[in-house]
């Protein structure tokens, strides 16, 4: 009975030791488990890296303009407040672009008389595929006709929300009716902030703009950042998780350095050059080696170019995370090759799109499923300060022909990136501020 | 005989290791909450220097840590929800996370990111708890209800954002709002309370304002881009006639 007792004594002490000790090990290592433990006992609380209630995610795509006209008139959105509204806007909007149905052409006039209206206001750097735009913001594609929209009003007519699109492409005016909830879409319109902007064919002398363009009638204040270029070149520059997430073994590549002092991995057919300037290239030269987007059969091409654009964004998303290059990345161009389709993507960071040395923040080549290039630039950014934009009323002036809009965009210089206004007339883009 | 001494000496070693090894965790917890209480002390002290106002404890009595969480949307809880209201029911897909169910009693409409819309026709009483119950499917979820309809509570705490309120005209009721129907994910951990307090002063001295008159903590519901809400923790401070949330997350100011 004695040995029974001391037998059943030494296993419980055993096991309490060992809870003991990890408990122990845990709480004075500054590990990531047990974060329930260290949550419940108020100590070791991890870093945040959300961005409180603002978060979006996998939107594909963010809207260059965004705008909510309420009762006492037109909120354009800017700054860190694109997200946050953005954020608060998405379900009706994606609950309208979901349920449309009986889409038929309007005019011009029509269209400016929604907008003049209670309504909320997105518009794009370029003419979105609107059968995509709904996929990607509903993950349902009931569209298949080809209109884009380079701008869109989710709008109420006889209490019934509906949407309204002009698609640059054609020059054409669309309505379409949907079954989005009206209540929903009338609180975010009386709710919205106070007015500070007006719609171009509201005012007498913005004949330059577009009628649907957004004018800011006040200063509008955007964050500057300093940018980080990645050393890849240093001891442990390079990550195992950054070379994972472009799916090379970092115990099986072969790795050189070139003269000008850019890193090379090469495994078998892939190569991933990382330039001292902080792009990576990303290439397979070997038919059918590449990042597959395991695209699932049975999609029509349309669902098919929505989900692969879809899973790159992931992609791109897991580089980036591994990297720890902020702002997120939004669909700037589509364009259709021989065997596949070419992606371009800009950032939009602090309610405005980057525009990198050469272009783009991120350009993708997808050949038969697979993606065999990429480049991407994986510098990082810390805000710095405020800056003061003017009102896009004092800049209308500078502008030269009809039609122009207006963007806010990055653009970096000696290591800052500052905010300016650009306009935009049919495919030339120009710095105004 | 001999493996029994073995075994007794085993047993004191272990004790001895286990008491050791008990006490450690016990000065390392006990510091850690020592050193937590202080720092919060400590930054209430920074924080009155600056020239705030606020009442005794106002810091103290705050949760030391709060949670964020994610709702993924529930369908099977929302078609319950609606049977449970209206009995055999039809359901119509209208696109767009648009659920909608009817029976001859009335109809519920489900929308994405948690918004409900009740339309009642029969002339019986609805039993919008009913409706509301089956998104209680967490222990930490609990509803109330108030003058002009039902508020959301998690951990006791008040879901600012997730309300549905009725009201009738004639013989039919109608009720709308925010509710919770899914599967909470945890997310992230709220900062500490010094980092809290500090970050705060930063946000009311941006909003000019001076005294903190009433300090609660809650949580906002969000809405996410793919149908599901978030929850994220806040600060809710009273100043004067001003409300203004903190995120427990980051510190900054957010809407409600």
């Amino acid at each position: 009975m004695s040995e029974r007792f001391k037998n059943v004594t030494l296993a419980l002490m055993s096991l309490l030791m060992i809870i003991l000790l990890m408990v122990n090990l845990t709480l004075s290592l500054d590990s990531t488990h047990f974060v329930f433990l260290k949550n419940i006992l108020g100590i070791g609380v991890e870093e945040e890296t959300e961005q409180g209630a603002s978060v979006t995610s996998n939107a594909v795509i963010f809207p260059a303009k965004l705008a909510i006209r309420g009762q006492d008139g037109l909120y354009l959105a800017s700054g860190s407040a694109m997200s946050e509204v953005f954020s608060e806007v998405s379900p009706v909007v994606s609950e309208a672009m979901g349920s449309v149905s009986k889409i038929s052409k309007i005019d011009q006039y029509r269209f400016l008389e929604l907008l003049g209206g209670n309504n909320i206001y997105l518009s794009f750097t370029f003419s979105v595929p609107f059968s995509l735009l709904q996929y990607w913001w509903t993950g349902e594609m009931g569209f298949s006709s080809d209109q884009a929209a380079l701008a869109l009003t989710v709008s109420a007519v006889d209490n019934k929300v509906v949407l309204a699109f002009f698609d640059s492409q054609s020059g054409k005016y669309y309505l379409a009716e949907t079954a989005a909830g009206y209540d929903r879409f009338k609180t975010i319109c009386d709710n919205a902030p106070e007015a500070n902007a007006f719609f171009a064919f509201e005012q007498d002398g913005c004949h330059m703009l577009a009628p649907y363009q957004p004018v800011s009638a006040s200063s509008v204040y955007y964050s500057s950042y300093a940018v980080t270029v990645p050393d890849f070149s240093a001891e442990g520059g390079v990550s195992q998780s950054l070379l994972s997430a472009y799916g090379i073994n970092p115990f099986l590549a072969k790795v050189y350095k070139t003269t000008e002092g850019d890193v090379v991995y090469v495994e078998g057919y892939i190569a991933l050059q990382l330039s001292k300037n902080g792009m990576a290239v990303y290439t397979s030269t070997g038919e059918g080696y590449g990042i597959s987007l395991d695209v699932p059969v049975g999609l029509s091409n349309k669902e098919t170019e929505g989900y692969m654009i879809k899973r790159i964004v992931s992609v791109l998303e897991g580089i980036c995370s591994a990297s720890s290059c902020q702002g997120e990345l939004s669909v700037a161009e589509i364009a259709r090759t021989q065997d596949g389709y070419m992606v371009a993507f800009e950032r939009f960071l602090g309610g405005g799109f980057i525009t990198e040395p050469d272009g783009y923040s991120a350009v993708v080549v997808v050949k038969d499923g697979v993606i065999t290039d990429i480049k991407l630039w994986l510098n990082s950014y810390s805000e710095t300060s405020q800056t003061m934009l003017l009102p896009d009323n004092l800049v209308i002036s500078l502008l030269d022909g009809e039609g122009n809009l207006l963007f806010v965009r990055y653009s970096e210089k000696d290591g800052i990136l500052s905010p300016g206004i650009f306009s935009y007339n049919g495919g030339t883009k120009s710095g105004v501020e | 005989m001999e493996w029994s001494k073995i075994k007794t000496i085993l047993i004191l070693l272990m004790l001895a290791v286990n008491i050791f090894l008990s006490i450690n965790l016990y000065s390392q917890v006990s510091g850690s909450i020592r050193e937590e209480h202080d720092m919060t002390e400590h930054s209430g002290e920074i924080l009155k220097s600056h020239g705030f106002a606020f009442f005794e404890d106002a810091f103290l009595d705050m949760p030391v840590s709060m949670t964020s969480y994610t709702f993924r949307r529930d369908i099977e809880a929302e078609a319950k929800a609606a049977q449970g209201l209206l009995g055999e029911c039809e359901q119509a897909q209208q696109g767009g996370g648009i659920y909608q169910y009817s029976s001859s009693k009335g109809k519920v409409i489900f929308r994405s990111s948690g918004y409900i819309e009740l339309e009642w026709l029969s002339e019986d009483e609805p039993d919008i708890e009913a409706l509301l119950m089956p998104g209680l499917n967490e222990d930490a979820l609990s509803l109330k209800k108030e003058t002009e309809g039902y508020s959301l509570y998690m951990d006791g705490l008040k879901i600012v954002g997730a309300f549905v309120s009725d009201r009738h005209s004639g013989k039919e009721t109608f009720a709308e709002g925010v509710w919770v129907y899914g599967q909470k994910e945890r997310g992230a951990i709220s900062r500490t309370r010094a980092e809290l307090i500090l970050a705060l002063g930063d946000v009311m001295k941006k909003l000019n304002l001076t005294s903190i008159d009433a300090l609660k903590s809650a949580y906002i519901l969000s809405p996410l881009q793919n149908g599901d809400v978030r929850l994220t923790p806040v600060w809710l401070v009273v100043s004067g006639d001003e409300l203004v949330y903190v995120s427990a997350l980051t510190g900054q100011q957010i809407t409600s």
